[in-house]
């Protein structure tokens, strides 16, 4: 009787678990083990693959493009760090409390993390471009520059652009985070040492800031993560261009994937499997650094 | 000591107001600027309000352009992957979070992981599926494209959630008789409501705002797409600036529902946030 049971709550727990193993299969499994067979192939996306052993790889590895474009990736995510991170942890420790006006704030700065990174590149686009954009206007109606400033045609500006976008959306995200971090430190802290003379300065380097330490590895890994992701602010807002001179590993691969002549697809697999490998390795430390069991609670 | 803390408040002030200012700059910008007509917004300059309000962006767009179309597309992809996710991500939270089978822990390191694996990678292989599948030329290859890539964030999320409810109550309907689905379906999921609103809400926003992946799988279809793939096939296509003025209108109009649901339920967007990521 009870063994019934318990094969029968088996089977419940396999139904139950179908729909995502299926989808799961699907969407991500099959796509991986597609991109490693390809990857020694090369591929045009319509005719048969012919096998070309290592070889994908082995373009990979003298291709300069590409490197530009990890080293791109790689720039952008350093930025983004030194940028968001101290701004973020700055703006969370000043709306950190329960007046009206502090969840205003909290409220506007967390906006841009529900809009679309690529409408809000297209809105950049425009407010960058040189002739039209109101970025120009203003500077040229001040009287601060009397030609327009190529921002998006020079890649060391538009990179700027790039991350200025980034931290426009992801800043609110992170002070998020470092908020729901300040708010578990005990109030009591704060009062004794409050009474103990401690200003507000004091407070938060010997407080505020070694109690969220455990933040630091999450919001590292998740600043690496976004930006292997990172694709809709630069496709939008210069292509990868001038060149591939702001392009990104994602760009990159999507374009010989989507947009390239000859057999680049073979290729691109052999990029996406390399990708893939960064980003588990990343995972994977991740998961190291912060010893966070999925699906535990505390 | 007061009067350091109001010297203090000065410059504190001041960069809450700059990046407040900063924030809403853009969206303001479009806003003002879709009403704007095309010789006027492309004629730049310092102005952030319209000269004169114009309204015939919008019904352009809404007509001329397809964008009724569009915003059909994206409600359906959106609302569509939200309900497949709070389904089919509750489902598979409760095992995962109470059930004793072989594999779990596999399978839970194996979700972790893949949550981070970049979308780019995965997107010319389902293109291909979709296109032997027969799926290519519908909305649902992007509902299910939509749902099944973001599914391991979420079941993590739900799973947590789940794990946080007292086992106390289902030790109690065990005894009662109830069979493992019962107990997910008319005690634990019933009690896991905040959860699957917060994870419904970020399937629909992500659905909402995706890029990459209804632009790769619209490539061969301009009917399906939803509004900001439209918006943006408009920057490539042959017109160039002269339908600046229509990209922006389609920008208001992919921003402002969005911008609405989340100051309504921006406790619920936040929740996701914190119950995903912050467990030190």
């Amino acid at each position: 009787m009870k063994s019934l049971k318990r094969s029968n709550n088996g089977l419940q727990i396999f139904f139950m678990l179908l729909p995502l193993l299926v989808l799961f299969s699907m969407f991500c499994l099959y796509p991986l083990l597609y991109s490693v067979y390809y990857s020694f192939t090369s591929y045009d996306g319509i005719m048969p693959a012919t096998f070309v052993g290592i070889g994908n790889y082995v373009r990979m590895l003298g291709d300069t493009t590409w490197w530009g474009t990890v080293l791109n990736t790689f720039q952008f995510t350093v930025m983004a760090y030194i940028i968001q991170v101290p701004i973020s942890l700055f703006l969370a420790v000043l709306v950190n409390n329960n007046s009206k006006i502090s969840s205003f704030f909290r409220t506007i700065f967390f906006l841009p993390n529900v809009t679309s990174t690529a409408i809000i590149g297209i809105i950049f686009f425009f407010m960058f471009s040189s002739y039209n954009g109101i970025v120009n206007g203003v500077l040229q109606t001040s009287g601060a520059i009397s030609r327009p400033i190529e921002w998006l045609a020079n890649p060391a500006l538009a990179k700027w652009i790039i991350i200025l976008l980034n931290s426009w959306s992801n800043v609110g995200f992170f002070m998020t985070l470092f908020l729901s971090a300040i708010q578990k430190i005990p109030l009591e802290l704060y009062e004794s040492a409050t009474l103990d003379g401690a200003g507000r300065s004091a407070q938060f380097w010997r407080i505020t800031l070694p109690l969220i330490g455990n933040m630091f590895p999450v919001i590292t890994m998740m600043v690496i993560l976004n930006a292997f992701q990172l694709f809709d602010s630069v496709k939008v807002l210069t292509g990868g261009g001038p060149g591939s001179s702001t392009s990104v590993m994602a760009l990159y691969i999507y374009n010989l994937f989507f947009n390239s002549t000859g057999a680049q697809q073979g290729y691109a697999s052999a990029l996406s499997v390399a990708a893939t490998a960064i980003t588990a390795f990343v995972g994977f430390l991740y998961y190291a650094i912060t010893n966070r069991q999925f699906g535990k609670n505390d | 000591m007061t009067r350091k803390k109001s010297l203090w408040n000065i410059p504190i002030g001041l960069f809450l107001i700059i990046w407040l200012l900063f924030t809403l700059f853009p969206l303001t910008y479009a806003f003002f600027g879709s009403f704007k007509n095309n010789i006027e917004f492309l004629a730049g300059g310092a102005s952030l309000l319209p000269e004169q309000w114009d309204f015939s962006n919008y019904d352009y767009a809404w007509k001329e352009a397809n964008f009724a179309r569009y915003t059909f597309n994206s409600l359906f992809i959106s609302i569509m992957s939200a309900i497949l996710t709070i389904a089919i991500g509750s489902l598979a939270a409760f095992p995962l979070s109470r059930g004793r089978f072989f594999g779990k822990k596999l399978l839970t390191g194996v979700l972790g992981l893949v949550m981070f694996i970049p979308n780019v990678v995965l997107i010319f292989p389902i293109f291909k599926m979709c296109q032997s599948l027969g799926l290519f030329n519908s909305l649902w290859s992007m509902v299910i494209t939509q749902t099944a890539t973001g599914l391991p964030f979420t079941v993590m999320l739900i799973t947590s959630y789940m794990s946080g409810i007292s086992r106390e109550i289902d030790e109690v309907a065990k005894i009662d008789g109830c069979s493992f689905f019962r107990t997910f379906s008319s005690i634990v999921l019933p009690l896991s409501k905040p959860i699957l609103a917060t994870t419904g809400l970020i399937a629909f926003k992500n659905a909402w705002n995706s890029y990459l992946m209804p632009l790769s799988l619209s490539l061969s279809n301009p009917s399906i797409r939803p509004l900001t793939v439209g918006v943006l096939a408009l920057k490539d296509s042959g017109e160039g600036i002269s339908s600046w003025n229509i990209m922006i209108a389609g920008s208001v109009l992919s921003i402002i529902p969005i911008v609405i649901v989340y100051l309504f339920l921006n406790r619920y967007f936040i929740q996701g946030i914190t119950a995903g990521s912050v467990k030190g």
